[in-house]
């Protein structure tokens, strides 16, 4: 996993091992998971992208096009992390889809106002989560265009 | 007194008119008579006057006659005996010169009237006398005496008109005798000159008067004297001055005669006797003056006239003096009179009944009042003196003896007693008297005045009673009351203020109000505020007990005023709330403890809610992840591992992923409504038709192939939180039309109306219905009046609206018939009405 650290096109911070693999399944249906980070928590996903930690040394300035970031999340929550990476000059540019199962108002209008790029319910129905979770990649890393450093 | 207001009495100027004439009249009679008297004594002393002044000239001009006459005689003798001197001298041959001379002289002086007695011959010459120079040949020839005795022998005595002598070269009067030779032959003329001044010195005599005249003419009137003699007299003597009275008198050969006239040479008025000089052809007149003979007259006249005007004048101001006595005495009557009718007036038209007693009490006046008062009239009185004491009501004749007393001793008083009047009725009489006393001090007896009193005793009685009445109120009452003077000062007490101070009314009465509190200030605000605003209410005050106990009191006072609306108090009620105090410091109490518990509960109820919110969070969450999982991984087993497994493990598959699924609508139901429990509100105005038609058009959208009629009717005003009654109306429309997908027509109506605080709205549909002995199951969660699989649903729907409706504060129910629609009533309450705090 760490062998293409420096190019990662997606960092999926999940704590779910079902949940993450659904999705990499999901991507993976439409080849989409070539350079595909999959970390358990919020901690581990600020030390990748700052090169902290674990991830101490990585090239910071290859970032991924898109984070999928769970917001129940041990340690640090995906709102603390949401907060992090849009409050640094470094990550603020990465496009952030929240990708969770709640559907609480509170969290959606927390993460539009920190300024999440999007945000996406995880449908229980396996058809309509494939559906969705490979849109979103199709979007995100072949349509999206991101400025360019 | 008159109908109009002022006293009116006869006019006195009216009744003196006749007396004023009588008066007048009077006066000018006796003055009338006795100027007739004057007048008639004036006009018989004028014409004596006139009588005396006429004899008094006739007297002194028949003297002065008689002496002029008896010079005249005396000088006619001497001539006569000259002439004859002569006669014989020439008879016995010639003259002697010498001796004729001196017999004349001696005859002149003999005569004092002539200054010479002389001889001419019968030629005219001036031959013999006294200082005659025969040489001086002396004419006289051209001298009138000369030509008549020469040319009538016969002449006598001829006396003619003064001349201015020749050789006296003075005046005189010639008197001569014609000297007759022996022959008779005319031989001259012997001529005496009479002076002039002699015979003026004898008219002189006659005292004529300073303004007099006397004079002597002949019978032509020349004058031959004069007296007094005028200035001009030479101018005067000789001439004619002729007087035709005088003339009518000689012409008619008269001796005397008297006349009036003006003096031709002065012009001064004067009564003239003539006479003629007896023998001679000569006239005294004696003149005398009117102005003088009447002075004496005038001077009485006058004297008189002073008299009568003095007359006059004493009977005027008599007269005017009597009037004046008279007047006064009419007047003083006319007053008297109108006393008399004042004393009328005053006395007879009294409404009390007044009298005035004597000394020895008996009735000098009664007024006609009293038969009103008592039904016996004055003259009853009058004849009765025991009347007055008899009608007195016997149990009232004490106070009558006591009263007696006290005006002996105070001069004045007064009483109340009852009389028994004629007809028997028994009225109250308030009797006061006064002394009274004449001028000089002696009494006088009583002056008594009676007033019918009756009513207002009676007045006062049914006063007395209303305040005993209200008195009583007043102390009945538990609450202690209170009067208080705009000073602040109390004026009344009930005898509640008296226990709740400690104090005695009488030690209350007059002290400031504000010191019987523990908040002295307080209290005056208090009673201020009442008289600045009319009233205050529940003033809350502590009252201070002269023992220091506090009793906390809660005023209720107002204002009270008198007829004319000005204040005179505050009346003020003390109502005791001790008890009160203490129920309300244990609703304090128990309201702290009640906060704490509340504080606590809501602290319990925070930290149940934070779990709940927790807990759903979790739920949405952590509930789901499984399931997705379980969905998931079934499918990837159906998916990728087909061929290991039969038809029936792959429906077995399809069903654990058809019940997951199924799994998260019921949780994201669940949450749904519990969110709904626990969303804060935000009320406002609600357009609930046009909320209806569009929520109906989104639904009837994802059903094309269904004949939906939705029939809207007015609604009431709709007032709540827009999203909610979204809801609301969504899930009562999605079931509605759930309900009736058996019909081929779906009739879905939609009504409501105001129903007293709150609006009232239905939903009805022509659907499936319900039985009624379920339609305490429609609004729970999860529960099903349909069978299982009949129509889709969580069982959420309707508790939601319960839960949305109930948020509101309104109610919600249902009406239905198996197979014959439903009806879903809901109220809200009306936007005036809204509690908007939000359940």
């Amino acid at each position: 996993m760490t062998q293409a650290n420096d190019a990662v096109e997606i960092l999926l911070v999940e704590d779910t091992p079902t949940d993450a693999e659904l999705t990499i399944r999901a991507l993976k249906k439409h080849s989409l998971v070539n350079s595909l980070v999959w970390v358990k928590d919020g901690a581990e996903a600020l030390d990748f992208l700052f090169g902290a930690g674990a991830y101490a040394g990585r090239n910071c300035a290859h970032l991924p096009k898109v984070v999928l970031l769970d917001l129940r999340l041990p340690r640090l929550s995906g709102i603390e992390v949401l907060r992090r990476i849009k409050n640094d000059e470094r990550t603020s540019t990465i496009p952030v889809v929240v990708l969770t199962s709640s559907k609480e108002d509170v969290d959606i209008e927390e993460c539009y106002r920190l300024g999440v790029n999007s945000y996406i319910t995880k449908p229980v129905s396996f058809d309509e989560f494939v559906k969705v979770v490979s849109e979103l990649g199709l979007y995100w890393l072949l349509l999206n265009k991101i400025p360019s450093k | 007194m008159s109908s109009n207001g002022t006293l009116r009495f006869p006019d006195s100027a009216t009744s003196s008119a006749p007396f004023v004439r009588w008066m007048v009249a009077g006066v000018a009679l006796i003055n009338l008579f006795v100027f007739g008297v004057m007048a008639f004594s004036l006009y018989q002393s004028f014409g004596e006057s006139e009588e005396r002044a006429e004899l008094t000239a006739q007297n002194l001009s028949q003297l002065l006659a008689r002496d002029i006459g008896g010079d005249i005689d005396r000088i006619d003798l001497a001539l006569l005996a000259a002439a004859d001197e002569i006669e014989r001298q020439l008879a016995d041959g010639g003259i002697d010169q010498r001796a004729l001379n001196a017999f004349l002289s001696r005859q002149q002086q003999r005569l004092p009237a002539i200054f010479s007695l002389r001889a001419s011959d019968s030629n005219g010459i001036v031959r013999y006398g006294f200082g005659v120079d025969p040489e001086a040949r002396v004419m006289n020839v051209d001298r009138e005496y000369f030509r008549r005795q020469r040319d009538n022998p016969g002449a006598g005595l001829v006396i003619t008109k003064p001349v201015i002598t020749r050789i006296d070269k003075r005046w005189a009067i010639p008197m001569s005798r014609p000297i007759h030779l022996a022959n008779g032959s005319f031989g001259g003329v012997v001529y005496a000159n009479v002076s002039l001044d002699h015979l003026i010195n004898t008219l002189a005599t006659v005292d004529a008067g300073q303004h007099g005249s006397v004079s002597l003419r002949d019978e032509e009137q020349t004058v031959f004297a004069v007296y007094p003699a005028p200035a001009d007299i030479d101018k005067v003597i000789a001439g004619k001055l002729v007087v035709p009275e005088l003339q009518e008198l000689i012409r008619t050969g008269r001796d005397a005669g008297t006349y009036v006239t003006a003096h031709t040479v002065d012009g001064v008025e004067r009564k003239f006797a003539a006479r003629r000089v007896p023998d001679y052809p000569l006239y005294v007149v004696v003149g005398r003056a009117t102005q003088e003979y009447m002075a004496h007259w005038h001077d009485q006249a006058l004297k008189t006239a002073m008299l009568a005007v003095l007359f006059c004048l004493t009977t005027l101001i008599s007269s005017w003096l009597i009037y004046r006595g008279w007047k006064r005495q009419a007047v003083a009557a006319h007053e008297l009179a109108r006393e008399e009718e004042k004393f009328h007036t005053v006395a007879d038209y009294t409404y009390d009944w007044e009298y005035w007693e004597g000394p020895a009490q008996e009735i000098l006046y009664m007024s006609p009042s009293c038969e009103r008062v008592t039904g016996y009239s004055p003259a009853e009185f009058l004849a009765e003196p025991d009347l007055l004491s008899r009608i007195i009501h016997p149990d009232d004749l004490h106070l009558m003896t006591a009263h007696r007393h006290d005006v002996a001793d105070e001069n004045e008083a007064a009483v109340d007693f009852r009389i028994v009047r004629r007809d028997g009725e028994i009225r109250w009489i308030a009797h006061g008297c006064q002394s009274v006393y004449g001028r000089d001090g002696q009494f006088m007896g009583r002056r008594v005045n009676n007033r019918d009193v009756t009513e207002r005793r009676q007045a006062e009685s049914e006063v007395r009673l209303a305040y005993a009445y209200n008195r009583s109120l007043i102390e009945a009452s538990l609450d202690p009351l209170v009067t208080i003077g705009p000073d602040g000062k109390i004026t009344d007490v009930n005898s509640a203020t008296e226990e709740v101070t400690g104090c005695a009314r009488t030690e209350l009465i007059g002290m400031e109000f504000s010191d019987y509190f523990s908040d002295p200030a307080r209290a005056r605000a208090g009673y201020l505020q009442v008289f600045r605003e009319g009233t205050v209410h529940d003033y809350e005050l502590e009252i201070r007990h002269r023992d220091g106990h506090l009793t906390p009191v809660r005023y209720n006072a107002s204002i009270y005023s008198d007829d004319a609306g000005k204040v005179i108090g505050i009346f003020a009620a003390a109502r005791d709330i001790s008890e009160r105090k203490q129920a309300e410091a244990a609703v304090q109490r128990l309201n702290a403890e009640l906060e704490q518990r509340v504080a606590q509960r809501t602290a319990e109820l925070e930290a149940a809610n934070k779990e709940l919110e927790e807990f759903s969070y979790s739920i949405s969450h952590d509930l789901r992840t499984p399931l997705r999982a379980i969905a998931g991984f079934a499918r990837i087993i159906v998916d990728e591992h087909a061929t290991s497994l039969d038809s029936e493990g792959r429906r077995l598959l399809d069903v654990v992923g058809t019940n997951t699924v199924r799994m998260g609508q019921l949780i994201d139901e669940l949450l749904e409504f519990l969110r709904i429990g626990r969303r804060q509100m935000a009320f406002g105005p609600v357009d609930a038709v046009q909320l209806v038609r569009e929520l109906f058009a989104e639904l009837q959208a994802s059903v094309p192939d269904r004949k939906l009629a939705l029939d809207v009717q007015n609604l009431p005003p709709l007032w709540g939180d827009r999203s909610m009654i979204r809801r609301l109306l969504q899930n009562l429309l999605s079931n509605a039309i759930k309900f009736t997908r058996p019909r081929a027509q779906a009739v879905i109506e939609i009504g409501g109306s105001r129903d007293g605080d709150e609006n009232h709205y239905f939903i009805k549909d022509n659907g499936v219905g319900f039985d009624m002995k379920y339609a305490n199951k429609l609004f729970k969660v999860f529960e099903h009046v349909h069978p299982a699989g009949q129509f889709e649903g969580s069982g959420t729907g309707l508790a939601m609206v319960r839960r949305i409706v109930g948020r509101h504060g309104g109610r919600v129910w249902a009406e239905g018939q198996v197979d014959a629609g439903a009806t879903i009533h809901f109220t809200l309450p009306a936007k005036e009405h809204h509690d908007d705090t939000g359940k």
